[in-house]
């Protein structure tokens, strides 16, 4: 099923200074909640569906600066805004899916049904000499551990049905225990038991947002994602891509979101966009290029771009790229977002209240409803 | 000089039988009752408020039980949320070093920190082996980990030394003024390449080091591996201790190891948790506590507890009579507890019942604001204690009550702050920042020698 509302997704990435491989900035505003409250308030502003937070297990090599973990920060600014959605990066090469999808479910909590997880695999061989691993896992490995985790944390969320707390004082019955599961998993990487110890979280699963070719070069959409991230820079590949993977989508009667990854570059004039984006360009190191789909122009050109785009089924929405930050998050608010409410092509406000509810996804009902429980009956009073 | 008090709060939620019957008591899995928790322990300019772990439902016999709380959010993703919303009291998490890694949980506590401006503690438990593990065969902590069989005591705890050593080197890795001027300085950050029994990690960290240095590390173990890691790593220890006699002999073990490891003798906060039940009047302090205490238990769950606790099977045992003979040494069953439980029940003639209320609930301290202050001063006069934590019964009455009423009369008689004098929890808790073990090569740097 399709994105029908006539809107298109609007979503975006924060990390660093932005994805231009020239942004810099005051490595001092990277370990500073200020920063990211600035970055999240504006894109709020702007109406985003949500923001994703990247995040790393290891200093980047070159660009040495320093980050944040994306989950603190993305619990620390739920409380200072209201809509828009929270998107964590939390990788799955050496976690344990039980606190991993325990985190991801408590993001949920304090935001009120706003959190989505980006469960990426950690390729790099400096993460992995910080987790007891000489060289990294094998691409193969990686993928099937994600794909595992996720199934996995998706049984975890089950674990507790959505009215497993019943808190019932005349029957003296905190909990209903027929509600509780164990999920008694059996996979080739991980054995667990459950149920969770936190609730079922307010959206049922935190939305799973997928990157294709993320670090790896190969897209799996296998792990079912609710969000799909692709970086075509062709409208036709765009559109060979997103009904393939609709298709894919539709065979098993699951709703996916497609996005495509764009890289606006914003000028007064076209010229002046252009000019901006060729000095970035000169001043990025050899070698280091800008991944997938640019625009360079006017807020009006890129608008039209977009909707170009989006109406002929290219996607059904966008993830915006940064290019520097936080300048450009200030410019999607200010002058693009507008554009694209104008052409009618984005909401004016907030609708729902939960990130499912901005991304018309259904709220999934839990795997273990109605099954057999194990409750105890010889201490019933 | 008299000595400074220090009170930190625990969120009583899963373990606490059943308070959560009280008409007045607020919804576990809200975030606003977490919200309400920090604010009015902030309100009453406490140190800290803290959070426990489990990493299991709780159940017996493979199955679950209704009357008692279980869940809870996770603490790692809970603070952050609470720093947004309070700008001072202290933020304490507890966190198992037996199922972590020391990269992720360094990132995660150096970032609480960093979120808050200095306010995150670690509580570090190496998480114990309950008997509803052992009644299942095995231990049910480590099958949500992919594991067959919790590790030993003494080895858990040769992990957490290690464990513990390795994430402070992690929040040491980069010095205090790597990001001067707002560029990385990169020949101040520093690998650390660690590669012992436990845990192989190259590093740096790619958090720079915590506004506190170190966060604060509490530890409550009270085997002699606890005691021991607690003198040698601790900022604050937690006690069970309710008896002042009991309490000073643990406040004197401890400074002697303390002088042992070489830390000066206070360097640490020893809190016993306390619960304060306190009203206006002596007679409402006391129909209060009357009125809680009958709402604590019945005898579904009374037999539940016991069971839990014991690993046998006490659904049809008649709660009046002595404690019926089960055989210690079956499977599944906590031989050591049951025959504690048996002589107890021989020696004093107590009831399966009266025992249940002996060993399940802990009485609390009653009486007027100014009875509870007279308790904490003596008790922190004596040497037995530099505070307590605080265990409230029914939430948020007791926070409030305390707060309300307690908290003025410790004022008043000059031995609590009436402001918070600094703004990290290490301020509140008067403990030294760790220096970093770049600082000394620093500040040659910087004399140029």
């Amino acid at each position: 099923m399709t994105h029908h509302s006539g809107h298109m997704i609007l979503s975006a990435s924060i990390a660093g200074f932005g994805f231009h491989p020239a942004a810099t900035g005051d490595a001092r505003h990277l370990v500073q909640v200020d920063y990211y409250r600035r970055l999240v308030q504006a894109a709020e502003r702007a109406r985003l569906d949500f923001v994703l937070l990247d995040d790393a297990r290891a200093l980047p090599e070159g660009r040495c600066h320093g980050r944040l973990d994306a989950l603190a920060v993305l619990s620390r600014l739920a409380p200072e805004t209201r809509s828009i959605g929270l998107a964590v990066s939390k990788p799955t090469t050496y976690s344990e899916p039980f606190h991993v999808s325990r985190e991801v479910a408590t993001l949920d909590f304090v935001s009120g049904g706003r959190a989505a997880w980006h469960p990426g695999t950690t390729a790099s061989a400096a993460e992995a000499r910080n987790f007891g691993h000489d060289q990294p896992l094998p691409a193969a490995v990686r993928h099937a551990i994600a794909e595992e985790f996720v199934a996995v944390s998706r049984k975890l969320w089950d674990s507790w049905e959505d009215d497993a707390v019943i808190v019932d004082r005349r029957r003296g019955l905190y909990i209903d225990p027929h509600k509780l599961h164990h999920i008694d998993h059996v996979g080739r990487h991980f054995r667990i038991r459950g149920p969770q110890i936190t609730y079922r979280p307010p959206q049922g699963h935190v939305v799973v947002i997928q990157i294709a070719g993320d670090h790896d070069g190969e897209p799996h959409t296998a792990i079912a994602a609710d969000v799909l991230i692709l970086h075509d820079t062709t409208l036709e590949a765009a559109r060979d891509a997103y009904a393939r993977h609709q298709a894919q989508a539709a065979s098993v009667h699951h709703t996916l979101r497609v996005l495509q990854a764009v890289m606006p570059v914003i000028g007064a004039t076209d010229a002046a966009a252009q000019a901006r984006a060729d000095a970035l360009d000169a001043r990025a190191a050899d070698g280091d290029r800008v991944r997938g789909l640019r625009l360079v122009g006017t807020p009006a050109h890129i608008a039209d771009e977009l909707v170009r785009w989006f109406r002929s089924g290219a996607a059904d929405g966008f993830h915006l790229l940064p290019a520097e930050l936080p300048a450009d998050m200030d410019e999607y608010a200010g002058l693009l977002v507008p554009e694209l409410q104008r052409r009618g092509a984005f909401r004016t406000e907030y609708a729902g209240r939960t990130l499912r509810e901005h991304l018309q996804l259904p709220r999934p009902a839990s795997q273990f409803a109605g099954a057999p429980s194990e409750a105890h009956t010889a201490y019933h009073g | 000089m008299t000595r400074h008090i220090h009170i930190g709060v625990f969120f009583q939620g899963v373990g606490h039988t059943i308070a959560w019957r009280h008409p007045d008591h607020a919804p576990h899995d809200a975030f606003e009752t977490y919200v309400r928790f920090a604010q009015t322990a902030e309100r009453g300019l406490l140190d800290f408020i803290f959070f426990g772990e489990g990493l299991v439902v709780r159940e017996h016999q493979g199955k679950f039980f209704g009357p008692i709380v279980n869940g809870r959010p996770d603490t790692i993703a809970l603070l952050p949320a609470l720093a947004a919303v309070t700008e001072r009291i202290g933020l304490a998490a507890t966190i198992s070093s037996t199922y972590n890694q020391p990269y992720e949980l360094a990132r995660q506590l150096a970032s609480i920190d960093h979120v808050s401006a200095g306010r995150a503690a670690w509580n570090v438990v190496t998480s114990f082996s309950n008997s509803a593990a052992r009644d299942s065969g095995g231990d049910q902590v480590a099958y949500n980990f992919s594991k067959e069989k919790h590790l030993e005591h003494a080895t858990r705890y040769d992990r957490a030394r290690e464990f513990v050593a390795l994430i402070r080197q992690l929040w040491d890795s980069w010095e205090e003024d790597a990001l001067d001027g707002g560029r990385v300085n990169a020949a101040k950050i520093h690998a650390v390449d660690h590669a012992a029994a436990w845990f192989a990690v190259h590093g740096p960290l790619d958090v720079p080091r915590p506004p506190q240095g170190h966060p604060v590390i509490i530890q409550a173990g009270q085997s002699d591996d606890g005691r021991d890691l607690a003198a040698r790593i601790a900022d604050v220890i937690f006690s069970p201790f309710r008896d002042l006699e009991e309490s000073r002999a643990h406040y004197a073990d401890i400074q002697a190891r303390l002088l042992r490891y070489g830390r000066p003798s206070d360097a640490v906060r020893v809190l016993p948790g306390l619960a304060v039940v306190t009203a206006p009047t002596e007679r409402e302090a006391h129909d209060k506590a009357e009125a809680y205490r009958r709402l604590m238990l019945t005898d579904v769950v009374r037999r539940y507890l016991l069971g839990e606790q014991s690993g046998a099977d006490f659904a049809d045992v008649d709660l009046d009579g002595l404690l019926p003979d089960i055989d210690p040494s079956q499977p599944g069953v906590n031989g050591p507890l049951l025959t504690r439980w048996q002589e107890l029940s021989r020696e004093r003639g107590l009831s399966v019942r009266q025992i249940a209320d002996t060993i399940l609930s802990r009485p609390p301290v009653v009486g007027t604001p100014a009875q509870i202050a007279d308790h904490f001063e003596h008790w922190v006069d004596t040497g037995a204690s530099d505070g307590f934590l605080l265990t409230p019964t029914v939430f948020p009455n007791d926070l409030d009550d305390f707060v309300d009423l307690v908290v003025p009369e410790l004022q008043a008689r000059g031995r609590f702050r009436s402001a918070y004098d600094g703004t990290t929890l290490r301020d509140h808790l008067r403990v030294a920042r760790p220096a970093g073990r770049w600082a000394r090569s620093s500040a040659s740097v910087a004399a140029g020698t």
